[in-house]
């Protein structure tokens, strides 16, 4: 190891003999001292709240809360009911699942003791219990409504009698049941010779899918409207006029039925059904044009006229297929406790904030009723993120379709699952912590503005981009100059006639070079950090940062930009082994170094490129910049930049720390072995 | 018998299809200077990279100081000092930057040591300087103290003297002897001048196609060279003259322009002369000449080669 350490220093300083380093400190200072020149933070706003007239803290908590107090209130209060609302919708809806199944499965048990029982007294026992199985089965297929109706759910209540009604399978089988005249052996042929297994189960799925079954009733009334339209214009003349309408307003009634219902399912706030975003549309257009034409047609002239304008094709059939274009979500079973689980958190913390802001008003303390205040709002919106963005995770995870289906107003396409994933962390942080500070109040980034003031580190990640693009362009030259150079001129001889084997010769040049790559990162990062901190403010409060997307934890910001600094630096040294590697296969310097530039810029430009095809993933690109992994938020913010797109890469639904580690450590790994096996066996 | 420094045997190397070298196996001795003679690409310089690590060793076994060449190399090397090639250092660092740094490739090699070598390949006085300001002969003097700083057991230098003015090949004659006598350093030496091989070498091996032809000791390579002397008379018929010599005399002679080359030592001179004056032949001028070395070697090459008896 110390001849090592020898071959490494006496390497290093013949770094530091080239003129080229005192040109990189100067090309560095200059690069930092410019980069404060073109620094252009801008306000940020991707936080849910936007305040007017609010540019810090102080304006916030002077002026907004104090005299907004209330009003802002009722809106968080209408935000947390939202809240509450999704979760119960969920929580009914699960419970609505299982005890169908239930009651199902004991329907199913005792039509089956029924089948099997041979004594004939013991028959109408189980007979007996069939029915009132059946009739159990009844009343929870239609509780539902009630139920939905307390809950303000008035859109599955909307037919609520024809929604029961349409559990005929059911209503048959218990009135064969009720029927004196049949035998047990006569219900139980009435069972196989009808198949009411099937229709049982038939009815098992309409009762969990409600959303399908109830568009399916109001299809059908609508179709069954239309014929009678139909009907009656063509059999009847001017003089029933007042038959002919009637028939039409039904038809018109029930459209705009199917109309408010489709819009609420689609436009509900959380998403509850998936369609796609061309079905959307066309079907919006259809009932908007449907009944304008209606409402529009009064006299006798134009309801004949409609009534061959509106064919079956266009109107009928189409909303007949309206059932097939929307999926009902399903969201993962577990979700339902630990959603009631946040709730009780959420409530808890509530109860708390409120008390805090009754003691403070009783004190007259304004400073504590605006702090408490922003805390109970940003209470609410973690609790409504923290809901949502679960429910559009596990869609995503479900549906493979969620590729091209979209809600309406969600984007699927346009979700980065990994920024998700860490919302959720953040959100759950704030909400089992109950911790709500101010510097979280909008996310820490780097390359925006911090919440209310420019900060030292905003900058510091600004220029240190820049620094780093310099120093690796300069790292790849020097190690390319400092293998094919000594090759080149025949130096190489001289050295490798010392007592060293030539894989220690490789890596003393290697490491050479990373000392030389760290100590002009450390240099770059004081400079900037002075430059940042006369320029703008040093904030200092801890940033809540997330690890992998699922771990999140508070940082000091200097030890951030540590980490940011240190994944700056395995980013060049990755470009230094890739430089390496061709200069020892190449062995001259023009090769070496245009084949290692063409990599670095095509790397950024592929970036741009591919940011999201699943291949591309596995690029060394992609996984480099790990700082991304301590707050995916810090760096990705949407842009139509192709430039910043490239200089950002975004972490895909299937990376992990882990992986990218992994894929880098891997990469570098073969391109060291062939670089050691090479200049191992080479003749000089 | 002085400690052999290096022993090579069987060496062989291959390029592919083409050898290199050849079954090569010689031995050096402690203070020994070894020549290595042989024209250009006979496998001289692949020899020198196989003793130095720069080459692999297609078969056969290196020693040097009882090291096995590429199974220790770097016990092996650390008894090497070693100057292949174009002495290129790295010309924007000065001459004392570049011994500095080879320096710091060593355990314990102090400023004072530098200093020292440096006088003693006398570049004292331009150490100050870059080397890109030195002459051919300054670069291949301070080739020689890097080669010379962690004082090795064995000197390897590839045409040390080629390119060097007449003046320059003696003082780095004079200087490679001063360092084998007095240091006790041995020097495996290879060039194309047999002149100056000479004056140097204890020991020669010539080699032609990478394959050792001869290995001579030097008391030995002279008295070969005493053997083949031979008389040049200019005279004014020398067809005629040339045949007086051959039946008269009963001498190999051989004529060429003017002049008759007899193979023969001086005592001949007198009854040569009194031959030729009796035949009335004028005699313009006699001279004793030594065939030249690169005859010899051409002789000695092209004998072996041609599978015909040693002839010397």
């Amino acid at each position: 190891m110390p001849s090592t350490f020898r071959l490494i220093k006496a390497e290093f300083k013949k770094i530091f003999k080239r003129p080229s380093v005192f040109i990189v400190a100067l090309l560095i200072v200059a690069t930092i001292l410019g980069s404060a020149y073109l620094f252009n933070p801008t306000k940020r706003n991707n936080y849910n709240i936007s305040y007017t007239n609010v540019t810090t803290s102080q304006d916030f908590y002077n002026t907004y809360y104090y005299s907004d107090l209330e009003d802002s209130q009722s809106h968080i209060n209408e935000l947390y009911d939202d809240t509450d609302k999704i979760i119960n919708y969920y929580s009914l809806y699960y419970k609505r699942i299982s005890d169908l199944d239930q009651y199902y499965g004991i329907v199913s048990n005792k039509i089956n003791n029924l089948k099997n029982e041979k004594d004939d007294a013991l028959k109408v026992k189980k007979l007996d219990e069939f029915r009132s199985s059946l009739q159990d089965f009844k009343v929870k297929f239609e509780t539902f409504g009630s139920l939905a109706y307390n809950y303000s759910f008035v859109l599955f209540t909307n037919d609520n009698e024809k929604y029961i009604s349409s559990c005929s399978a059911v209503n048959d089988l218990i009135d064969a049941c009720n029927n004196s005249s049949y035998t047990p052996n006569d219900i139980v042929n009435i069972y196989n010779t009808n198949d009411y297994e099937s229709k049982l189960k038939n009815e098992l799925e309409y009762g969990k899918y409600f959303i399908s079954k109830t568009l399916d009733i109001l299809t059908q009334n609508i179709k069954d409207d239309y014929n009678a339209f139909q009907k009656e214009i063509t059999i009847n003349g001017s003089s029933h006029i007042n038959s002919i309408l009637s028939s039409k307003k039904t038809l018109l009634d029930d459209t705009i039925i199917l109309k408010n219902y489709f819009e609420e399912i689609t436009e509900f706030n959380t998403p509850i059904v998936l369609i796609s975003k061309d079905d959307h549309k066309t079907y919006s257009n259809l009932f908007e044009t449907c009944i304008g034409e209606l409402e529009k047609s009064t006299d006798y002239n134009s309801l004949r006229e409609l009534s061959t304008t509106l064919t079956y094709e266009n109107f009928s059939n189409l909303i007949n297929t309206l059932p097939g274009k929307i999926t009902q979500v399903m969201i993962n079973s577990d979700f339902n406790t630990s959603f009631s689980n946040i709730n009780k958190v959420v409530i808890e913390n509530r109860k708390n904030i409120d008390d805090k802001i009754s003691l403070s008003r009783n004190e007259n303390s304004i400073k504590n009723i605006s702090f408490f205040a922003t805390e109970y709002k940003l209470l609410a919106n973690a609790y409504n993120s923290y809901i949502l963005d679960n429910i559009i995770l596990d869609i995503i995870n479900d549906y493979e379709s969620a590729t091209y289906l979209n809600f309406y107003n969600y984007g699927f396409d346009s979700i980065n699952v990994y920024n998700l994933k860490e919302n959720l962390a953040k959100n759950l942080y704030y909400i089992e912590n109950n911790i709500y500070s101010n510097s979280f109040l909008n996310n820490f980034a780097f390359n925006q503005n911090s919440s209310e003031l420019t900060n030292t580190y905003d900058y510091m990640y600004f220029s240190l981009e820049f620094c780093a693009i310099i120093i690796m362009i300069f790292a790849v030259m020097m190690i390319s100059n400092i293998i094919t150079g000594e090759m080149e001129s025949g130096t190489i001889k001289l050295l490798l006639v010392r007592p060293y084997k030539r894989s220690k010769i490789i890596t003393a040049k290697l490491l050479a070079t990373i000392f030389f790559v760290v100590i002009f990162m450390l240099f770059s990062s004081i400079l900037s950090f002075v430059v940042g901190y006369f320029q703008y403010d040093l904030v200092e409060a801890e940033i809540l940062a997330v690890f992998n997307g699922n771990t999140a934890f508070t940082i000091n910001p200097l030890l951030l930009m540590g980490i940011n600094i240190l994944s700056l630096i395995i980013d060049i040294i990755f470009f230094v082994i890739v430089a390496l590697m061709f200069s020892i296969l190449f062995k001259n310097y023009a090769g070496a170094i245009t084949t290692s530039l063409v990599i670095i810029i095509s790397t950024f430009a592929l970036n741009a490129i591919f940011p999201t095809a699943f291949w591309y993933s596995f690029f060394p690109a992609m996984n480099l910049h790990l700082f991304k992994y301590f707050g995916n938020s810090f760096i990705s913010i949407e842009s139509d930049n192709i430039i910043k797109n490239a200089l950002i890469t975004p972490i895909q639904n299937t990376m992990a720390f882990p992986f990218s580690i992994l894929l880098l450590i891997s990469y570098s790994v073969i391109m060291l072995i062939v670089s050691y096996s090479v200049f191992k066996k080479r003749d000089f | 018998m002085n400690k052999v420094v290096l022993d090579i045997t069987n060496l062989t190397k291959t390029y592919g299809s083409r050898v290199a070298v050849n079954n090569l196996s010689f031995t050096i001795r402690e203070g020994e200077i070894f020549g290595f003679l042989g024209p250009n690409g006979a496998g001289k310089t692949t020899t020198m990279k196989m003793i130095c690590g720069l080459t692999s060793i297609t078969k056969g076994q290196i020693r040097i100081c009882d090291f096995d060449m590429p199974k220790h190399k770097e016990k092996a090397l650390r008894n090497i000092g070693a100057l292949i090639e174009n002495p290129l250092m790295y010309p924007n660092m000065t001459g004392m930057e570049n011994l500095q740094y080879y320096a710091s490739l060593y355990k314990n090699i102090s400023k004072q040591d530098i200093i020292k070598f440096s006088r003693v390949v006398g570049l004292e006085q331009r150490l100050k300087d870059k080397v890109k300001t030195y002459s051919l002969g300054m670069k291949q003097r301070l080739g020689i103290a890097q080669a010379l700083l962690h004082s090795p057991k064995l000197l390897v230098l590839d045409e040390p003297l080629s390119g060097l003015d007449p003046s320059g090949v003696k003082e780095m004659r004079d200087f490679l002897k001063i360092l084998a006598k007095e240091y006790g350093i041995s020097i495996l030496i290879s060039s194309h001048m047999l002149g100056d091989m000479q004056q140097l070498c204890d020991t020669v091996a010539i080699i032609n196609n990478g394959q050792l032809v001869e290995i001579k000791s030097l008391n030995n390579l002279e008295a070969e060279i005493d053997k083949n002397r031979r008389v040049q008379i200019k005279v004014d018929y020398p067809n005629f003259a040339g045949k007086v010599i051959v039946n008269e005399l009963k001498l190999d002679a051989e004529i060429a322009g003017n002049t008759v080359l007899v193979n023969c030592n001086e005592e001949k001179i007198n009854e040569i002369t009194q031959k030729l004056v009796h035949y009335n032949i004028s005699i313009f001028g006699i001279e004793l000449v030594s065939k030249s070395l690169e005859e010899i070697f051409l002789e000695i090459i092209n004998n072996k080669t041609n599978g015909k008896t040693n002839i010397i």
